[in-house]
This record gives C-alpha cells, sequence and structure tokens, in this order.
C-alpha cells in the first residue's frame, strides 16, 4: 500500500459544497436531471482530494450521472459522497462503483421522506400561515411564508451536510435501523395531512344551490349538506380527486379543463351568490375578493333592491291622496272639533309623535299622540265627542288599534283610518277610510297641514304642495341613490354590532325610536337604545365611551339645534358615531324653508339604503320574526 | 412602460433564480405576485392576487421528474395585467392559465433544444479534466436553457401584450371571469389531491378529516392548526417510540434471563 500523507476534507471544502449545493436544481434537464449541479457540488472536493487528472476526470464522470431528489436535502448525499471520495482517494483498493450505487440507492428514499416531508408538509404549513395574511393584502403574509419554509428548511440542508459527511454511507442505514426515519415519516404525516385538512376546508369552495321546497321553505342542497357536517361537499369532493389521481392515474391537467368546464357549467344553472357560499372559517378569508366584487357591481351597475320607478310611484300616489284628505279633513272643521289624536301603537304610534311635533311648532290646536294599548288600560278622558282621532295600519287588524278604535267610537269620537288593506274590519269601523299602501308619515303630515290650514296657521300649504307634488317624488329617489356608497360603508361597519345607539330630535324623534326598534331590533335583531337630542345629555352620554357606536340624526326643523348640540359634543367622548344630517342631501325643487317640513321623509330614504346593505351584511331576512303574531301576548 | 416590462422580466428571472438559491420557493405566485405588486406601485392588490394564485397554483410544484406549467410567467403576467387593468383575481388566473401553458411551451423548447448541448458540453470538459469549464457549464446553462427565456417571455408579453390583454379584457363576457371564480374555488382541490396522493394511507386519513373538522367546527386559522398538528405529531411520535422501546426492552430482558439459567 502506498502510504502517502493521507488525503482529508477540511472544512473549508464542504462548506464550499453546502453553498453549491443552492444551485443543485439551476440546470435541471431532462436527460440526467441534477446532474451538471451535482458535480458543480463536488468540484471542491475533487480538486481537494485528487492530483491525478485521470482521476479528476473520472471522478467528475462519476458525478455527472443522474441525480435527482428533494434538493433541500441533497446535502445528506453530497456529505455521504463526499466521505466515501476520501476513503477512494486513500485507498486504491476503493470500489468507486459502490459510490454511484450509494448515489443511487439512497436519492429514491430521501426522495420520499423529503418530498413528503418538505412539499407536503413545510411548504403546506408555510403557505397556510402566509395565505391567511396574504388574502387580507398583507405584506407580512408572503414574508412569513417565505421564512417558515426556509429557515427548517436551509437549515436541514446546513445540517445535512455536516451529518452526511460524518457518518459516511452508513448513515442512512443506521436511520432505518434505529427506527428514527420511521417515525420522521410518521410525525411528519400527521403534521402533513393536519394542516392540508385544514386548509381543504378553508380553501376549497363548492356549494349545490339546487332549490328544494318553494318560498321561505326553500332550502338548498348545498344548506342540508351542511347540516350534516360543515364543507361535507368540499371534504368529499377532495377525497374524490385524491382517488382520481391515487387509482385513477387521471392528469392534473384533464382536471383542470374539466374543472373550468364545471364553473362554466354551474354558473348558467344558478345563481351566482350562492354558488360561492364557503364555509364559515373560509368566509371571512375570501370575504375580501367578494367584497370588492359586489361593490364594484353595486357602484357600477344597479342598486341592491332598488325599484326606481316603484319608489317614485309610491310617493306620487301617496301625494295624490290629498283631495280625498282635504275633503274629509274640510267636513271636519265644518262641523267643528275640539282635539285631534293620533292613535297608534309600534310604528303608528312614533308616526303619531312625529306629527305632534310637526303641529307643536305651528299651531294652537290641542293635539297629542295616543297609545293604542295605554288608551285601552288608563283610557283618557279627553277623548270623546268633538274629538278626532286619526290612526293607521297597514294590515287592519292590529289587535290594540281594534280594541282602541272600537272604545274612541263608543266615547263619541270621530276616526279617519288609513288601512292599507280596505277589506280589514278595521277599515269598516272608522268614520272615514283612505287605503293606500305604505308612506304613513306623508299620510299624516298631509292631514295634518290640511287641520292646520283650516285653521289659518298655515299660509303656505298650496304653494308647497305644489311643490311637493312636482318634484317630491324625484327627490326623494335621489337622496336614496346619493345615500347609496355612504349605506354600504356604513352597513359594513356596523352590521355585527353589539348595540347601536341612536339619538334625534324633533319630527325626527318618532322615527329615531321606531327605526331602532322596528327594523334594527324587530327585523335585524341588534340590540339597540334610542333617545331624544336633549335627553342625551341625562343620563345616556355617561355610558358612551370610544368605542360605543352612536348615530344621530339631525333634521332642518325647529329642534335642529338640540342634535347639533349632542353633534358638537359627541366627538370629544366617541370615536364610533355617525352623522347623518338631512342638509348633506339635494332636494332639488324643494324651497328651502320646507326642508324641515319634510326632513323625516329624507332621513326615511337614506335609512332605506342602510336596511337594504344591513341585511346584505347581517345575511338575516328582515322578514323573519321570531315571536311577534307567533306567540301571543 | 419599456422599465415595467424589464423590471416585471427581471422578477420572473429572479422567480426561476430560486433553483440557484437552494429552491427556496421564490418562484410561488405568493411571491411573485407580491414582487409584481412592488414593481407596479400597488403591493397590497399583488399580495392579494398572488394569494390566489398560490391557491390555483397549489398542485404545481415539481416533484421528481414532473414539470408543473409555468406558473412564474402566469402569475407576474396575470397578476401584472389585473392590476393595470383594475380588476380581480379572477382576471389575473383568465390571463394567468393559457400563459403559463404558453410559456410552458417555451420553456420546454429550452429544455430540449438548448439545454442538452450544455449537458453533453460538461461531458467533454469532464474527459478533459476540465473543472472551470464545468462551473461555467453550469452557470450558463441555467440561464440560457430557462431563467433568460423565462424572462423574455415576461418581459416582452407584458410590453406587446397590454394593449391586447386590455382589448381581449374589454371583450371578455361577465360569465367567463365568474365561472372562473367557481373554478378557483375547485382548483386548490388538485393540490391537495396531489399531497394526499403523496402523504396518505389508511392507517392516518383520520388526521387530515381532523385537520379539517378543527377548521369548519372551531374556525381555527391555518397557523392554530398547524401548532396543534405539531403538538399531535410530537406526542404520537413519543408513544410510538416508547413502544418500540419497550417491546425491545421486554424481549432484551427476556434474553438476559434465559442466559442467567
Amino acid at each position: 500500500m502506498t502510504t502517502k500523507t493521507s488525503k482529508k476534507l477540511e472544512r473549508k471544502q464542504l462548506m464550499s459544497v453546502f453553498w453549491r449545493s443552492f444551485g443543485l436544481e439551476w440546470d435541471w434537464n431532462y436527460e440526467r436531471q441534477m446532474n451538471i449541479g451535482y458535480c458543480y457540488c463536488m468540484l471542491p472536493v475533487i480538486k481537494k482530494l485528487y492530483d491525478d487528472p485521470a482521476e479528476q476526470e473520472a471522478a467528475m464522470k462519476r458525478h455527472l450521472e443522474f441525480f435527482n431528489t428533494t434538493p433541500q436535502l441533497a446535502t445528506l448525499i453530497l456529505g455521504i459522497t463526499a466521505a466515501m471520495e476520501e476513503q477512494n482517494a486513500n485507498d486504491p483498493n476503493f470500489d468507486t462503483q459502490s459510490i454511484n450505487d450509494v448515489k443511487v440507492s439512497l436519492m429514491g428514499p430521501l426522495a420520499g421522506i423529503g418530498d413528503s416531508f418538505i412539499w407536503g408538509t413545510l411548504r403546506i404549513i408555510a403557505t397556510g400561515v402566509g395565505l391567511s395574511l396574504a388574502t387580507q393584502g398583507n405584506i407580512l403574509g408572503p414574508i412569513l411564508f417565505f421564512l417558515i419554509f426556509n429557515i427548517p428548511a436551509q437549515g436541514l440542508r446546513y445540517y445535512l451536510m455536516g451529518a452526511g459527511y460524518k457518518l459516511g454511507s452508513g448513515f442512512l442505514a443506521t436511520l432505518q435501523k434505529s427506527g428514527w426515519m420511521e417515525m420522521l415519516t410518521y410525525g411528519a404525516s400527521v403534521l402533513g395531512l393536519t394542516v392540508i385538512g385544514g386548509m381543504t376546508a378553508q380553501n376549497v369552495a363548492i356549494n349545490v344551490p339546487l332549490a328544494i321546497g318553494a318560498g321561505e321553505e326553500a332550502t338548498t342542497i348545498g344548506d342540508i349538506c351542511n347540516t350534516i357536517m360543515p364543507g361535507i361537499l368540499p371534504l368529499l369532493f377532495t377525497f374524490g380527486i385524491y382517488y382520481l389521481l391515487k387509482f385513477k392515474n387521471v392528469k392534473t391537467t384533464t382536471l383542470l379543463v374539466v374543472f373550468i368546464l364545471i364553473g362554466f357549467a354551474a354558473l348558467s344553472s344558478a345563481s351566482w351568490d350562492s354558488l360561492t357560499d364557503r364555509p364559515a372559517a373560509a368566509q371571512t378569508q375570501r370575504k375580501t375578493y367578494r367584497d370588492r366584487n359586489t361593490e364594484k357591481q353595486r357602484r357600477n351597475t344597479t342598486m341592491m333592491k332598488f325599484n326606481e320607478q316603484e319608489k317614485i310611484d309610491s310617493v306620487k300616489g301617496a301625494l295624490a291622496l290629498r283631495p280625498q284628505i282635504e275633503e274629509i279633513v274640510d267636513g271636519i272643521c265644518e262641523n267643528g272639533y275640539k282635539n285631534i289624536v293620533w292613535l297608534g301603537i309600534g310604528g303608528t304610534w312614533a308616526s303619531a309623535q312625529q306629527a305632534t311635533v310637526h303641529m307643536k311648532e305651528k299651531t294652537g290646536i290641542e293635539t297629542w299622540a295616543e297609545n293604542a294599548a295605554e288608551y285601552l288600560t288608563t283610557g283618557n278622558k279627553r277623548i270623546g265627542e268633538g274629538s278626532v282621532v286619526i290612526t293607521s295600519s297597514v294590515t287592519g287588524n292590529t289587535i290594540e288599534v281594534v280594541e282602541a278604535v272600537k272604545k274612541a267610537k263608543e266615547a263619541g269620537a270621530t276616526v279617519i283610518g288609513f288601512i292599507d288593506a280596505p277589506e280589514a274590519a278595521l277599515a269598516k269601523m272608522v268614520d272615514h277610510v283612505i287605503s293606500y299602501k305604505q308612506n304613513e308619515q306623508l299620510k299624516f303630515f298631509m292631514t295634518a297641514d290640511r287641520f292646520m290650514k283650516n285653521a289659518g296657521e298655515f299660509d303656505d300649504y298650496d304653494e308647497m304642495y305644489a311643490e311637493f307634488d312636482q318634484y317630491l317624488p324625484q327627490a326623494l329617489v335621489e337622496v336614496e341613490k346619493a345615500a347609496e356608497p355612504f349605506a354600504v360603508e356604513f352597513a359594513k361597519k356596523h352590521w355585527n354590532d353589539d348595540i347601536h345607539y341612536f339619538v334625534g330630535a324633533g319630527n325626527q324623534w318618532g322615527a329615531t325610536y321606531s327605526y331602532a326598534m322596528c327594523y334594527w331590533e324587530e327585523q335585524l335583531w341588534i340590540k339597540t337604545k334610542s333617545i331624544t337630542s336633549p335627553e342625551f345629555f341625562h343620563g345616556m352620554f355617561e355610558i358612551v365611551t370610544k368605542e360605543t357606536p352612536v348615530t344621530v340624526y339631525v333634521g332642518e326643523d325647529r329642534q335642529r339645534k338640540l342634535s347639533e348640540r349632542v353633534v358638537n359634543f359627541l366627538p370629544r367622548i366617541c370615536g364610533n358615531y355617525t352623522i347623518i344630517d338631512t342638509k348633506d342631501y339635494e332636494l332639488k325643487g324643494i324651497s328651502e324653508k320646507y326642508r324641515g317640513d319634510i326632513s323625516h321623509l329624507v332621513m326615511h330614504a337614506v335609512n332605506n339604503r342602510i336596511d337594504v346593505h344591513m341585511e346584505d351584511e347581517t345575511k338575516h331576512p328582515m322578514e323573519i320574526r321570531r315571536y311577534y303574531r307567533a306567540l301571543d301576548y | 412602460m419599456l422599465i415595467q416590462a424589464i423590471l416585471l422580466g427581471l422578477v420572473a428571472m429572479l422567480g426561476n433564480a430560486e433553483y440557484l438559491f437552494g429552491t427556496c420557493l421564490l418562484s410561488r405566485p405568493l411571491i411573485m405576485g407580491t414582487l409584481t405588486g412592488i414593481v407596479l406601485g400597488d403591493i397590497e392588490a399583488g399580495v392579494r392576487i398572488g394569494a390566489t394564485m398560490e391557491l390555483a397554483f397549489m398542485g404545481a410544484f415539481s416533484i421528481g421528474a414532473s414539470i408543473p406549467p409555468e406558473m412564474i410567467s402566469g402569475t407576474v403576467l396575470g397578476t401584472a395585467f389585473a392590476i393595470t387593468t383594475g380588476s380581480g383575481p379572477e382576471t389575473a388566473l383568465a390571463i394567468g392559465l393559457p400563459v403559463a401553458s404558453l410559456v410552458l411551451l417555451a420553456k420546454n423548447f429550452g429544455m430540449v433544444f438548448i439545454l442538452p448541448p450544455f449537458v453533453h458540453k460538461a461531458d467533454e470538459w469532464a474527459k478533459n479534466d476540465n473543472m472551470q469549464g464545468i462551473a461555467v457549464v453550469h452557470y450558463l446553462a441555467g440561464f440560457f436553457g430557462v431563467n433568460l427565456i423565462i424572462g423574455l417571455c415576461v418581459g416582452i408579453g407584458y410590453y406587446v401584450g397590454s394593449p391586447a390583454v386590455e382589448a381581449f379584457l374589454s371583450i371578455i363576457p361577465e360569465w367567463i371571469s365568474k365561472g372562473l371564480e367557481i373554478t378557483m374555488g375547485l382548483l386548490p382541490a388538485i393540490g391537495f389531491g396531489l399531497l394526499m396522493k403523496m402523504i396518505m394511507n389508511k392507517a392516518n386519513a383520520c388526521f387530515f378529516i381532523l385537520g379539517f373538522a378543527m377548521s369548519v367546527y372551531f374556525n381555527l386559522p391555518g397557523t392554530g392548526i398547524a401548532i396543534l398538528g405539531a403538538i399531535l405529531a410530537i406526542v404520537l411520535t413519543q408513544i410510538k417510540r416508547s413502544q418500540t422501546m419497550q417491546t425491545a426492552v421486554a424481549q432484551g430482558g427476556y434474553t438476559d434471563d434465559d442466559e442467567d439459567f
């Protein structure tokens, strides 16, 4: 044996191999895959160990053979072969064939564990964490993704370089024998599959919006499946894909084409919104895209649940009731009356209060709002001969109102009823009936105004209504259009409020009260509290903090000042307030001096848009009641 | 415009250069989308679109000898055109998918016609004991065979493609982009299916269901699931390990006793 000075690799060469290994895949080719990269990595080793050009040539050729494995773990094999080359350099009897044998026999198993650990587990964890931030547009998403993957992956690359060299060819065998390899694979598969399962739930979106049943009872197959288990359809779908890939050897490109076809086929047979329903967890993640899209649609195309012509016709129709109202009121005035009682309950009682405030501004006529249920229990001696009772009911069968009208009539009052449903029993009980859908506030105000005109306290009556007839319907529709972007933002900000405070004054107060109660509480099931602007400072403002959601309605009637006082004060204590000021809305054709008389209608138009978007954001259909007309009280 | 095209070409080349930098996932849509956003001045859109593309290309990763669609160019051009036309991720996908397939053709052209001569040149240098030669071949092969091709495709594609893409987008019916959005919901299933194929068997399939259930019933985000999954993996591995060791000890002990008699 020629015992020359024994050849030994130093840390310098091993580090050089380590750094070179980063470019292992740089010139990946079909013929021998990572071969040039591997040979390039080994050059420092070859240069150090062999002086003879023939030996160098042989070594280079060896390492230009086929090679492929998980690149981040390849340093293990590089380390092992470096150790073997070192042995070869010192031992002329060394069988060089064994170097390539080790390479070939190790790269398969290493790729097996490496692919599942690096690609199946580490990449997926990094992607999962990164995506959860990135879908919100957060730059940390990609950064974390990069770090979570690379710190372990490149750390492993470094560790395996030294480990491979130290342990030589026995390394993998040792690992396998000790059972560590099996443990590692097992642990990686547990972690990897758990994460993949979670990501499947969050990212695969599928729903069958085929409806079963009709009307309000209708439900979709997707919904039924979700009651069995949320996201069961994506789960089964993913299992199906897995089956096709694993057992049927279906190509991914085939699947891609099929998926695109499914996308179009599904679209043609179903409504768009229901198709993109996602499991709860994913909804927040993906919401951003949908928000962007729907917002764009809202802005560019039509407003949701908004039929312009219908709305114009509705207000026009209500204004057209005026001759009918005038006839009734003029008749009553001719015969004389002693007081005017606005009777109602719930929303109608609220409208009654608005009418009262409206009259208080201008007239000496005795008038008040009477709550139907209170009247039934305590009665009211002032109601009797010469009283004019004005009430309103959509259905005409609200029990308290029906009974109260009966009682008022017995006392000798004259009753005017605005009954939307002309066939209802109530319509036959009242002395004068006017039947027209909605616009309760407008109907009440028209009636009040006529009484005041006849009392000689409203000289502008004719002029004002001439303006309203001509311009009001269109003006209110324009308010709704102008309020749309605000309503979208407002609903997005407040749909999930725990409680929302509403403040209003003057002829807006009744609407503030009924809006909080009849829309947010009754229909949207969100807790509210409403308070008049003057009363705000006598208790409620103590509970308002930076986060408390407060909305102030500022109308243009005489009590505007009271609301302005709240508006001026709020910024000092609250960071979550909204001011809705009717002054911000143009009313084309309406004179400045009449704006205050219809502030509540302007506010109503703004609220209409808020309702639509609150309903859309909460996905809580406004028609549902838990108890009303379901339980007796 | 020209500068943006050059920069985007460089971004794509940087993405492909992950093969020079330890296969560090620079090429993934999440990174490429972000860098594209940076170049075009809308980072947030870049990150968002990148995230969507990442899901769509979840199944596109090279395992063994499989070559996935050229997602770098798909992502960069898709994201770039989505940003410049002010549209959403579905546009990025509508552009990105065909681009990825087209550029794969170009990439394969390089792999079939340009790269092999370099490989044979390396053999030749080895025969002549030219180490320097092999090092040079290594760098040139990857650069000319693949990297430059992708960079050119993206740079030129952006420069000449902009007007064409805008014209194309203006005539694209809405149902196509909506249909594609539905497809986007399905696409990740391919990626997850491929991963499951790689590591799932009858014994560990339950952990997939576990992760799924953690998400749908407890609304846990990805990180939370990963942490719990890691704890579970460690605990189970430890149990399994101690079981094997106990068996070994039990067997060993029996042999020892035997020898004593």
